[in-house]
């Protein structure tokens, strides 16, 4: 008999040991792996379940509906508030400016005319004195200077009126 | 060459003799492969799903509870009073008498003389293109007192209520021809939601209610408001006739 030929192992060398030996860990490894995964996932999944949650929207809900009415009229101050804010905001106030202006007419000469229409503010005095004309035309230019309210400002005619002897001077300019 | 193998329950059986250290580690790993593929991945997206899912429904849950908490301690008769104040400033249509009052009681305030005054109709339903969220009702006024008074009386009515602008104004000599906007504004068509947060009152929204209450409110005079009318006065139309 040949004894070259042996079918059966008859040692297991230390090479192999080792390769049993990490392959048998690493299957344990990945089972415990996945063992934990699972429970893990178990865990997450049973904290902060949805249904708790909607649960507890549905009783705030039902204590809200107990308040509609206040809830309403809180939404409509908010939306009238919101509406007069941007009238607030959007509307034109130029009666300041106006009145700014006629301060600044000398006492001999009084207002005739004022028209304010789409931000132009068209104004004519009158007075016996065209030193007082010349007076408030300064004004008139020093307030489009150093209070920067009106701009542009144009005079649109100075005229005498005969009969009562009176300069007229009508004069334009942009409201800002 | 073609060669044959032939397999037979002796070679399987050495085989597995001499492998069976490596079979149940290596069917142990594949079935947790199998595991982590099939279950373990589709459960940890389906996790974030449902994580994603509960962070949306606790921010409406915390959205519901402060709207609670706002509502819980709102003073009723602050809110009606409130109420009251803004829909007086803006009211809900055209507040034809409303208006009116407001123009006397100005009227009488600053010691100018009413002349004869009209509604637009046609433009009651035309949006101001200035606010455009805001309609207003028109009203060319005649007032009679000189420059300094009728100033005077503009801003009175900007310092009444409803909230109104002075569109285009005329003085000659004594007589002013006014355009005046109205302004008002329906209540929003969308109902109210509990999903959407509830905002307490600015500071500035607070100021505004504060300084319209200390505007003049007709309401708050006992009896109908005297109109300062000059001998030339014409009579006014039925505002609800006019309306039509």
């Amino acid at each position: 008999m040949n004894n070259d030929i042996n079918l059966v192992k008859k040692n297991v060398d230390g090479a192999d040991n080792r390769k049993t030996k990490i392959l048998r860990n690493g299957a344990i490894a990945f089972a415990l792996l996945i063992a934990i995964l699972s429970i893990i996932l178990f865990v997450l999944s049973r904290r902060n379940s949805l249904e708790s949650i909607k649960k507890e929207q549905n009783t705030v809900l039902q204590n809200i509906t107990f308040l509609e009415e206040k809830a309403a009229k809180f939404d409509l101050i908010n939306d009238r508030i919101r509406n007069i804010e941007k009238v607030l905001d959007a509307r034109k106030n130029y009666i300041e400016t106006v009145n700014t202006i006629i301060q600044e007419v000398p006492n001999d000469a009084s207002v005739v005319f004022v028209s304010i229409d789409k931000g132009v503010i068209l104004m004519t005095i009158s007075s016996a004195s065209l030193l007082s004309i010349n007076e408030f035309l300064d004004r008139f230019i020093g307030i489009a200077e150093e209070k920067h309210v009106i701009k542009d400002t144009t005079i649109e005619s100075l005229t005498i009126n005969s009969q009562s002897e009176r300069y007229l001077l009508s004069i334009k300019a942009k409201l800002l | 060459m073609n060669k044959k193998t032939n397999i037979d329950i002796n070679t399987v059986k050495l085989l597995y003799h001499n492998n069976r250290n490596y079979i149940l580690p290596i069917v142990v790993i594949l079935v947790s492969l199998f595991l982590f593929i099939k279950f373990i991945i589709p459960q940890m997206v389906a996790l974030s799903e449902t994580q994603e899912l509960i962070k949306t429904e606790n921010e409406k849950l915390e959205i519901l509870r402060n709207n609670l908490n706002l509502l819980s301690n709102a003073n009723e008769q602050t809110l009606d009073s409130q109420l009251a104040v803004t829909t007086e400033a803006l009211p809900t249509n055209k507040d034809f008498a409303g208006i009116l009052n407001a123009v006397s009681l100005a009227a009488n305030r600053t010691g100018v003389f009413l002349g004869d005054f009209e509604f637009q109709v046609g433009d009651v339903s035309k949006d101001n293109p200035q606010i455009p969220l805001s309609p207003s009702l028109e009203l060319v006024l005649t007032v009679r007192g000189g420059v300094k008074p009728t100033l005077n009386f503009i801003n009175e009515l900007y310092r009444s209520v409803p909230v109104s602008e002075v569109l285009t104004l005329e003085i000659n000599d004594t007589v002013a021809l006014l355009t005046t906007s109205f302004y008002y504004k329906t209540y929003p068509k969308t109902g109210f939601s509990y999903n959407v947060p509830l905002k307490p009152l600015s500071k500035r929204s607070l100021d505004t209610i504060n300084e319209i209450s200390s505007w003049n409110n007709p309401s708050n005079f006992e009896g109908p408001v005297t109109i300062n009318a000059s001998p030339s006065a014409t009579p006014v139309a039925s505002p609800s006739a006019s309306s039509q």
